[in-house]
């Protein structure tokens, strides 16, 4: 039977391309767009990348957010992707990484129900709107499946996936077996534009919604209803610092740099 | 739900701010559209309050004891810095109040020297055993840790968000069915109530988010390494270590899946960023990998650690364990000498623990003067060979 690869994506607003606005001191959302969360585009680029090593691997995508999560499920589809999933509900909002891993796991069983066992699920190591990197960790625990996150390198050998990541100055050569979840990071990989066959066959590609009623979950146990961490302040980071404008020639410049950095309180 | 009250006057800044587009203004009426996220950031932004958002109901807090719970960190069998700032920033907040502070190893035999703990302030130092917990299985610790935690009820459970804790940390949250705040840069404990009120930065550091977790129980979030200062105290008593053997009832088949193959070295030339005191940076300015080649040079004879935007890194003029700022390291040096880095937002959330910033960068308009407590509008390249000229006669003489 065809090895069966999910790979989860999340739209997130490109928190890299927002700007403030000098006069309100607000977010500029206009300029910050909806976009792939970047890992999430290593994640299938990997998929992608076993799918060209073992001819007839099945994947399959799924993201769970507000409606317009299917732009970048559209633009997963304009890659050798063959099937994609939608988790979508007004009463999935405010899900916090907890139960956003509870309602992907019903998901992921309801799709694993129609069919068979995923037998690699990959994840994005982080989203960038939050940076959080908890909620593959969380859904693998959900699923109650081997993970291994934050990984550098990853093939699959005798029903295992080996892996390598780093952790303090050490790289880890380790495996587990499958079925499994992982989450990579940007090392692993450099993603493919998609080709001009890629983006044609993508507007025959249908994107499968699930709403809650679909995957029966009660509307006390999705969302903010049920998630135990509530946001109840945002402020924007203070920086108060001395602004001292330092004049003079270059010479001038780093003479005075030494005399600042002797007065600081460092042990030589 | 989103909620909005009367005291709305239309002004549009929340919709400009959304970053989903849920929200607009049609026939004198703020509408919500289902592309909402419930994220918050319309709350901040609305000069009136009329934002709030609505929840179905609260439910009853679970039970707890007292104790703060620090999950301990080992490498290589040390108990890590991390460790001991978490243990010290606890202790402070519970002098001489009903809470207590405890730490919690989980390991495959019991790690030597554990009393130099207790003058870091805690009052009980308890070691998990088992022969299936390995330091790199976050999944052998986090079963170690849960079938504790699901016992001992903590208040409030505090790990370090270093590359493992981030690993380790959600796999307890999710086992105890609790909430968890990643990477918090402040914490603040009401003693009244117990409540940790738990910020850290959110949307990619562009703004500060403060969390709490009401009913649920343990409290649990994890910290930035180097955010919290350590301090040895006198005068402590010193508990005996209290070893607990865990059954192997306690791993389920899944959670000891991962065989290690093999640990290469990394050589490391340079001090860990995130421990070092003096860093000296660059960005786009630096302007080519040979540029860097200078700076690094530099760096050495300044006895300091490299670190580099996310520009520079793109460029590919430095490798990516060099980058600082919101998606790279998060440091906290005595001084950060940044040479032609621009400032974006990101990069300045990473370096706002700096304890003192320099900046030399020709464009007097760059973010980052904004940010430095001594600005510097100069062509960094002589700067740089005029710095590295006058240490080199420094080590000559």
């Amino acid at each position: 039977m065809a090895f069966r690869i999910l790979v989860l994506i999340k739209q997130v607003p490109d928190t890299r391309k927002v700007e403030m606005d000098q006069k309100t001191g607000n977010l500029r959302r206009d300029l910050m767009g909806a976009i792939m969360n970047p890992e999430d585009a290593h994640a299938l680029a990997c998929a992608i990348d076993l799918k060209e090593q073992f001819p007839g691997v099945y994947i399959g995508v799924l993201s769970m957010g507000p409606p317009q999560s299917e732009k970048v499920l559209k633009s997963a589809c304009c890659h050798p992707v063959d099937e994609a999933f939608l988790l979508t509900d007004i009463a999935f909002a405010g899900s916090d990484t907890k139960v956003t891993a509870q309602t992907l796991r019903a998901g992921i069983k309801a799709i694993e129900n129609e069919g068979s066992l995923f037998d690699l699920i990959i994840c994005g190591h982080q989203a960038i709107d939050g940076d959080t990197a908890q909620t593959p960790g969380q859904l693998a625990y959900f699923l109650e499946r081997p993970c291994a996150l934050g990984l550098d390198f990853l093939e699959i050998k005798e029903n295992r996936v080996f892996y390598r990541f780093s952790n303090n100055d050490e790289i880890i050569t380790a495996s587990i077996k499958l079925p499994a979840l992982v989450s990579v990071t940007k090392n692993i990989n450099t993603p493919d534009f998609p080709t001009v066959r890629g983006v044609i066959a993508m507007k025959t590609k249908v994107i499968r919604v699930f709403d809650r009623d679909k995957l029966n979950i009660p509307l006390d146990d999705c969302g903010l209803n049920s998630s135990p961490t509530r946001v109840i302040k945002t402020f924007f980071p203070e920086f108060s610092r001395k602004n001292i404008l330092i004049d003079g020639s270059e010479v001038k410049c780093a003479e005075t740099i030494l005399k600042i950095i002797k007065e600081l309180p460092i042990d030589a | 739900m989103l909620k909005i009250s009367s005291d709305c006057t239309l002004c549009g800044l929340c919709v400009d701010t959304c970053p989903e587009g849920a929200l607009h203004v049609s026939n004198g009426k703020l509408l919500v559209s289902d592309y909402c996220t419930l994220c918050g950031l319309c709350i901040n932004s609305c000069p009136v309050t009329a934002i709030s958002i609505h929840s179905k109901h609260d439910i009853p807090t679970v039970e707890s004891t007292n104790t703060i719970s620090i999950s301990g960190e080992l490498y290589h069998g040390l108990v890590t810095a991390a460790t001991l700032e978490l243990v010290s920033e606890a202790s402070r907040w519970v002098k001489n109040t009903k809470y207590s502070v405890e730490v919690v190893f989980a390991s495959e035999k019991a790690p030597e020297n554990l009393d130099i703990l207790y003058s870091y302030g805690t009052s009980s130092v308890i070691v998990l055993q088992n022969s299936n917990i390995s330091e790199i299985s976050s999944m052998s610790i986090a079963a170690a840790f849960s079938s504790w935690y699901k016992e001992s009820k903590p208040n409030i459970i505090l790990c370090s968000a270093s590359q493992e804790g981030r690993k380790t940390a959600p796999l307890i949250a999710a086992a105890l069915k609790t909430g968890l705040t990643a990477d918090c840069t402040e914490l603040s404990l009401d003693l009244h109530d117990g409540i940790l009120y738990q910020t850290r930065p959110a949307f990619g550091g562009n703004i500060m988010a403060t969390i709490v977790c009401k009913n649920h129980r343990p409290q649990m979030a994890t910290v930035r390494p180097g955010i919290f200062k350590s301090e040895q105290l006198t005068g402590q008593i010193i508990n005996p270590v209290k070893i607990v053997n865990l059954p192997d009832s306690c791993f389920k088949t899944w959670q000891l899946s991962q065989i290690i193959h093999e640990i290469l070295s990394i050589s490391r030339n340079d001090v860990p960023l995130n421990d070092a005191k003096i860093i000296v940076a660059g960005g786009r300015g630096i302007g080519s990998k040979q540029g860097f080649e200078r700076l690094a040079y530099l760096t050495e004879l300044m006895n300091a650690s490299m670190g580099a935007s996310r520009a520079a890194v793109e460029n590919k003029w430095a490798p990516q364990k060099h980058q600082i700022g919101q998606t790279g390291t998060v440091v906290s040096p005595v001084l950060y000498l940044a040479f032609g880095i621009s400032g974006a937002i990101q990069h300045l959330a990473g370096i706002s623990g700096a304890k003192t910033i320099i900046a030399v960068n020709r464009d007097p308009q760059a973010p980052i003067h904004k940010m430095a407590d001594y600005s510097i509008v100069a062509d960094l390249n002589i700067v740089i060979n005029e710095l590295i000229k006058i240490l080199e006669n420094r080590k000559k003489s």
